[in-house]
């Protein structure tokens, strides 16, 4: 089909006010939060299940790519058209809070409602949505199921799939179906398990369930400052094998408390080697007894100093510092490449001193922002894109440290997502019939490559490794 | 047609700075309402990216984009991890839009009045024979003021801030403790000459001499901001020499716009119109950077001098307060504890914060008046939160944001300058004493 | 086609002889639901599976999964059974991660093995699981049945603990799913569709764990209760509370009557909680939970700890294998459903079942909104049978109703036939079917066995 044709088309689904074709409205969804770009051919603004399932058919009728975006903050090239197609735009009128049904601790949402929006509202009923990413402010439910989002409280609360119940899902050829529910352990695949995470390759989620809990009594946030990033890492194991599970367990390497303080002038103190961010949740019986037992064990490993945090302002402006610390970077340098691999905690230590020894090897600068918990690294590689040396040697440091999470015995991607950016490292993890058994799932579920095709495992098996390579 | 440069070097720099993390989205009133990429900050330093360099030939439809969509409220500039100012950014393609493809007529007489005093003296006189003879729904169909509604428009002064001051106002008892310039805005001049009166009387009360220039005019921000760069200039020059000056100890600004216009965007534009090679002199930089560095709120200089204030005894009956936070204080110039210290240190003042205190109050200069849909959603959230703190009083310290609040809150809470609520404490405590 | 037995020296070959069973009436104790099968073969390690599998999958013969055969009454019954697969002998510990808390095992190891390992080590540690059939169930079958325990209200399911799990496809391919660490989005999450598959995609041969360090401190509160609203108010609200009990539990007072060692409390219903964590904040619990319990009409508030508190835990999760020694017949279903409703349905199907006059045992876990409903049918089985399939399609109306489903886990032979065993099949099974095709073209694994009789 012509492109004007596809266009009356969809003009006939959603009506014309709701397309945009213009060059400037077509730059604008050629991003996201990574390094990725490509152009769609239209941007499409639906309100309802209906209307995505009659452009999902379209799509699948003329095969032509269909990628759902919501607010673009993926670190992995998630939303970006790289084959060109059409961008589903959820923000605008699929924003809904549907349901919150506090008796059965479950909310119904929309895939556009932002994160924070959600915990905002839940915040009113004494309820919370656990998984906090830190684009929290910015990211959407949808974007969440599709990339599995992490976050610091995953540490003790799972990540996003361990929240995400059910589903109503538009496949690729247009049928809507129920995945899940409200209830936990339907019998069958686990089907809602299988679509998040799967980066919008497998189906598009028009409403999805959530689990919420009530608001814990107390929360007691640590702050310790070290001079080695060894001792914190210590710090961290110890915290562990102590028998403790804090619900967040955060580090800060000196690069990236420069850049936060630069920012967020909230004190702390730019000449520490890290800084470690630790929180308590609970019942408030024994919460002071715990927080005396993780001072004493900072101490121990020599922390220069540790603060408990005196009222929610001093936590709030803590956890802001914190989330803002990616883009607080962009003060040192213009750009920087994230890559998120996830290591055996206790591998920390050896993993930080390889990362700082590729970061030497090819005369890059590393800022570590980590979620120390669960062994999930944040290298931000710093460059400046019109330096196109330097970006070689970025990608080329990016490409080596997810090696060393490997060998470690870990995984080249935590929260982020393999998207376009860890193509080209799914074979440092998976075998030929691994990745054969991952491409059984995508043919099923969609097997003319409609949905986000480019992303999460190319299709093309036989020649797919080498082409992978060529990606990375 | 080659298109000319859009930044100078140092405003270009901001579109290598922004790593698109989408934070700025959230902080965006804008977005906020419209969710689309084009109503946000990051889409629009995107796309200057791409016209600088050139991927991207200047449309009229990005001119409108970065004309319709933008407050100019400053959010994503204080809420930018990477330091990106889009307001710099903002400007450059604003300029070259309005070059390319001209003003619209509506805006062009609204900088022409705004330029010149005896413009506005005469817009003052038609809209107050305009207002008297028909009001109500014909007037807003012929002047098109968006989302304001007329007849909720406080009138025009009779007579100017100006005239009714002398140029320089002493303290009562003769010893001075500081000297300082006094920068009104137009607002103040025309519309809230109440507010003016209240920043001298304050200010005497307290010691401080008090000099009013009777030749100052537009700070010029809501013309540079349209793409009337060379406009603005003049504007730029006029006020510069009265301002720019050594041997006072602070230049006293009662308007959030103003203030920020001083404060930030002079060095900015004289900078960057440099740097493209227009007329601008090293030494009109200089005298930027000095007044930029005399520049105070008004708010910001009494809570540094709390000590130079009368007693205020206590008594009276007790009122609640609630403050605003103007966007280009707030954000623009970081002013946000002082207005509450001063409100919290009144006896009689029961304060109250309100949610979402400095979200944007959908006001944004014309932008109401251009994008009355839009505005409307934004100042329903601001009205609502004020609203439900039950207060008598919304103190501010920015008249736009009065003009808008006002117009659309409960007419029962009274909207008005922080500095009017400690004026009106002074007065009852000084009258217990009489 | 070619019989089982012809491939014997094939197998032999492989995990040598003696692994190697055709003797028919060592074969007919283990049919399931009247079906014998050809071969049990039991291979040591994952990769004589796969050549068992490769080899059996050449000659288009069915593989059927066998752990602690504790499950196998659960599913629909075998369209085929030529080679039983015992994972018995997979028991090896593989990479024993205690630092990191992460374990990956063999799937033949049995929960109760790896629980008594785990406890013995340094300060003692724990898997956050408690599946039924306490002292048999292994890892393969617990994985690949989803059999969940009270204490997933805690913890979470076997969906929020397994990190990754290793299979064998039915051509004989080792895929690898997951991995070790907690957070892994490295493509899509196979791990996940495994558990509970029931060996329809492949066979689980190994599991990697999340562990636990053993809590300071645990306890458990038995609440008896006469009136079951007055229960269900009661749970609700600690459901609803910053509380966090490690299991909230009702049930009918019979259902441990086989234990009455152990339960000696009166009352026609009773709540349990397991309560667990730091010191502090278990007396805390253990003392509000019995002050509100008794405001709510609880009659009496019995604490239990140390050896009566752990064993208690474990009578209650074997209760319907113990009600099974005495009524052969026994038919258990698991019906699941959001949270609020636990009491609804608890009384529901009692009164459903008493006014059919039908014996019953009931035990809910209440916080994550499962209920297991023994029906102790006895004798009178064949005479009830038509009453007792009516009441299972109201009781399956009623779960699906209240967004959930119901399993029969387990029926004798007979009325097996004559239900869904399944539940109501939901939207989207054209994906599970397509799945199936996908992993097991020709359909070898476990054929008939599971959801929609694939």
């Amino acid at each position: 089909m012509e492109k004007k044709q596809l266009l009356q088309k969809l003009a006939e689904i959603v009506g014309k006010d709701d397309i945009r074709t213009s060059e400037m409205q077509l730059q604008e969804y050629s991003y996201d939060a990574s390094l990725i770009k490509g152009k769609p051919d239209c941007i499409v603004i639906p309100e309802s299940t209906l209307e995505v399932s009659r452009i999902a058919r379209l799509a699948h009728e003329n095969h032509v790519p269909l990628i759902v975006r919501g607010t673009g903050s993926s670190l992995s090239g998630g939303p970006v058209p790289v084959r060109g197609g059409i961008v589903l735009l959820t923000t605008p009128k699929m924003n809904r809070i549907l349901e919150i049904d506090i008796p059965n601790q479950r909310v119904v949402v929309e895939p556009g409602v932002i994160t924070l929006q959600l915990k905002n509202e839940l915040a009113k009923y004494g309820y919370l949505y656990q998984p906090d990413p830190a684009s929290e402010k910015t990211s959407t439910m949808g974007g969440n199921l599709a990339e599995n989002s992490g976050g610091p409280l995953c540490f003790k609360y799972g990540v996003t799939t361990n929240h995400i119940l059910g589903a109503e899902l538009v496949l690729a050829d247009g049928e809507v179906i129920n995945v899940g529910g409200k209830s936990l352990d339907n019998p069958g695949l686990d089907l809602i398990g299988l679509v998040t995470g799967s980066e919008g390759t497998l189906a598009i989620a028009t409403k999805i369930i959530l689990r919420i809990m009530p608001k814990n009594e107390g929360v007691k946030t640590l702050l310790a400052i070290f001079d080695t990033v060894n001792d914190g890492a210590n710090t961290v194991s110890e915290i562990v094998k102590s028998g403790m599970v804090p619900s967040t367990l955060e580090m800060l390497d000196n690069l990236a408390i420069k850049a936060v303080e630069t920012f967020y002038k909230i004190g702390l103190p730019t000449d520490a080697a890290g800084l470690l961010l630790i929180e308590l949740d609970g019942l408030n019986d024994g919460l002071d007894r715990l927080a005396g037992q993780i001072i004493e064990i900072c101490k121990k490993n020599n922390a220069r100093e540790v603060s408990l945090a005196k009222n929610n302002a001093e936590r709030d402006q803590l956890w802001t510092a914190r989330k803002g610390a990616f883009g607080a970077t962009g003060r040192l340098r213009p750009n920087y490449l994230v890559n998120d691999g996830t290591v055996p905690r206790t591998k920390l230590p050896e993993t930080l001193r390889r990362v700082g020894e590729i970061g030497k090897k090819y005369n890059v600068e590393i800022a570590n922002v980590f979620h120390a918990g669960d062994g999930n690294l944040h290298p931000l590689i710093l460059f400046d894109e019109r330096d196109k040396d330097e970006l070689a040697r970025v990608h080329k440091a990016a490409f080596e440290i997810l090696q060393v999470c490997v060998e470690v015995g870990g995984t080249i991607t935590g929260e982020h997502g393999v998207g376009v950016e860890k193509l080209g490292a799914l074979s440092l993890l998976f075998s030929p019939a691994d990745l054969n058994a991952l491409r059984k799932i995508k043919r099923v579920f969609d097997p003319d490559d409609i949905l986000n095709p480019g992303k999460l495992i190319l299709m093309e098996s036989e020649s797919s490794e080498r082409k992978e390579v060529v990606y990375a | 047609m080659e298109q000319k440069p859009f930044f100078g070097k140092e405003a270009a720099e901001n579109i290598y700075h922004c790593i698109r993390c989408g934070l700025c989205l959230p902080h965006c009133p804008v977005y906020r309402e419209m969710r689309e990429e084009s109503a946000g900050p990051r889409g629009k330093v995107q796309i200057s990216k791409r016209l600088y360099e050139g991927d991207l030939t200047l449309s009229e439809e990005i001119k409108d984009n970065y004309f319709s969509t933008c407050l100019l409220c400053g959010s994503c500039v204080a809420n930018c991890p990477s330091g990106v100012n889009l307001l710099s950014l903002l400007q450059g393609v604003r300029w070259r839009g309005v070059q390319k493809f001209g003003t619209s007529w509506k805006n062009r007489l609204e900088f022409k009045m705004l330029s010149t005093h005896w413009m506005m003296s005469a817009s003052v006189i038609m809209a107050e024979w305009a207002r008297r003879y028909f009001g109500g729904e014909w007037i807003e169909s012929k002047i098109h003021l968006g989302a304001l509604s007329v007849d909720r428009i406080p009138p025009f002064s009779e007579k100017t801030f100006t005239e009714m001051v002398p140029e320089v106002a002493e303290p009562p008892k003769g010893n001075v403790k500081a000297k300082v310039l006094y920068f009104h805005g137009c607002a103040t001049k025309y519309l809230n000459v109440g507010v003016g009166m209240a920043v001298v009387e304050v200010l005497t009360k307290m010691g401080v001499e008090v000099i009013i220039p009777k030749e100052q005019g537009c700070c010029g921000l809501p013309v540079f901001f349209s793409g009337e760069r060379k406009t603005a200039l003049s504007m730029i020059r006029n006020n510069l020499p009265l301002f720019a000056r050594d041997d006072v100890d602070a230049v006293i600004i009662d308007c959030a716009t103003c203030g920020s216009s001083l404060k930030n965007e002079y060095i900015h534009i004289l900078k960057d119109l440099r740097e493209l090679g227009e007329d601008v002199t090293a030494d009109e930089i200089r005298a930027a950077e000095l007044l930029s560095s005399k520049i105070q709120d008004v708010s910001l200089f009494i809570d540094s001098h709390r000590d130079w204030l009368p007693e205020i005894k206590p008594g009276g009956e007790k009122i609640r307060v609630t403050y605003h936070d103007p966007c280009h204080l707030a954000k623009a110039q970081g002013v946000r504890s002082q207005p509450r210290n001063i409100l919290k240190s009144i006896p009689n003042v029961e304060y109250i914060e309100m949610n979402g205190a400095d979200d944007c109050c959908g006001g944004g200069g014309s932008f109401q008046i251009d994008y009355p849909e839009i505005s409307a959603k934004i100042t329903k959230r601001k009205t609502d939160n004020i609203e439900a703190t039950n207060a008598q009083f919304c103190a501010t310290g920015c008249p736009g944001c009065m003009l808008t609040i006002s117009n659309h809150v409960d007419p029962a809470i009274k909207v008005i300058h922080t500095v009017q609520i400690l004026q009106q404490a002074l007065k009852r405590s000084e009258n217990s004493n009489g | 086609m070619p019989d089982a037995t012809s491939l014997i020296p094939v197998f032999a070959d492989i995990v040598g002889a003696d692994h190697v069973i055709a003797d028919p009436d060592r074969l007919k104790a283990l049919a399931i639901d009247g079906v014998v099968a050809k071969l049990m073969v039991s291979p040591k390690t994952m990769e004589e599976t796969a050549k068992i599998m490769a080899a059996a999958y050449k000659d288009d013969l069915s593989v059927i999964p066998i752990g602690g055969g504790t499950k196998m009454a659960l599913g629909g019954i075998p369209s085929r059974a030529d080679i039983l697969i015992s994972t018995k002998r997979m028991d090896s510990y593989l990479d024993y991660d205690i630092d990191n808390l992460t374990i990956q095992v063999e799937s033949g190891l049995t929960i109760a093995a790896i629980q008594a390992k785990l406890e013995a080590e340094g300060k003692g540690y724990f898997l956050p699981v408690d599946p039924p059939h306490s002292r048999n169930a292994t890892v393969g079958g617990v994985v690949a049945t989803n059999d969940n325990g009270p204490k997933r209200l805690l913890y979470g399911g076997l969906r929020d603990n397994v990190l990754g799990n290793t299979v064998v496809l039915a051509n004989g391919d080792i895929v690898r799913a997951g991995g070790k660490v907690v957070k892994n989005v490295a493509s899509y999450d196979l791990t996940k569709l495994f558990i509970g598959s029931l060996g329809s995609l492949g066979l689980i041969c190994r599991t990697t764990f999340k562990i636990g360090l053993k809590p300071e401190a645990e306890a458990s509160l038995l609440l008896p209760f006469n009136d079951l609203s007055k229960a269900g108010s009661f749970l609700q609200r600690i459901i609803s509370s910053f509380y966090y009990p490690a299991a909230l539990e009702v049930m009918t007072a019979n259902t441990m009557a086989h234990r009455k060692d152990i339960l000696k409390t009166e009352g026609n219903y009773i709540v349990a909680v397991f309560c667990e964590g730091i010191s502090e904040a278990v007396d805390r619990q253990m003392k509000d939970l019995s002050e509100i319990g008794k405001n709510e009409g609880a009659l009496a508030a019995v604490p239990l700890r140390g050896a009566q508190h752990r064993d208690f835990w474990i009578a209650y999760r074997d209760f319907a294998d113990d009600w099974s020694k005495t009524d052969p017949n026994l038919i258990l279903l698991k019906s699941n459903f959001v949270i609020s409703k636990h009491a609804e349905m608890f009384a529901a199907s009692e009164k459903a079942l008493s006014d059919a006059g039908l014996r019953y045992a009931l035990a809910a876990h209440a916080g994550t909104g499962t209920l297991y409903t023994a029906i102790l049918p006895g004798a009178d089985l064949e005479s009830r049978k038509e009453s007792i399939i009516g009441e299972i399609r109201r009781l399956t109306d009623m779960a699906v109703g209240n967004d959930g489903n119901l399993v029969v886990e387990r029926a004798p032979f007979s009325l097996k036939k004559q239900v869904d065993v399944w539940g109501r099949i939901k939207s989207g099974f054209s994906l599970v079917r397509g799945l199936k095709e996908r992993f097991d073209p020709t359909g070898v694994l476990n054929p008939g066995r599971y959801v929609g009789g694939i």
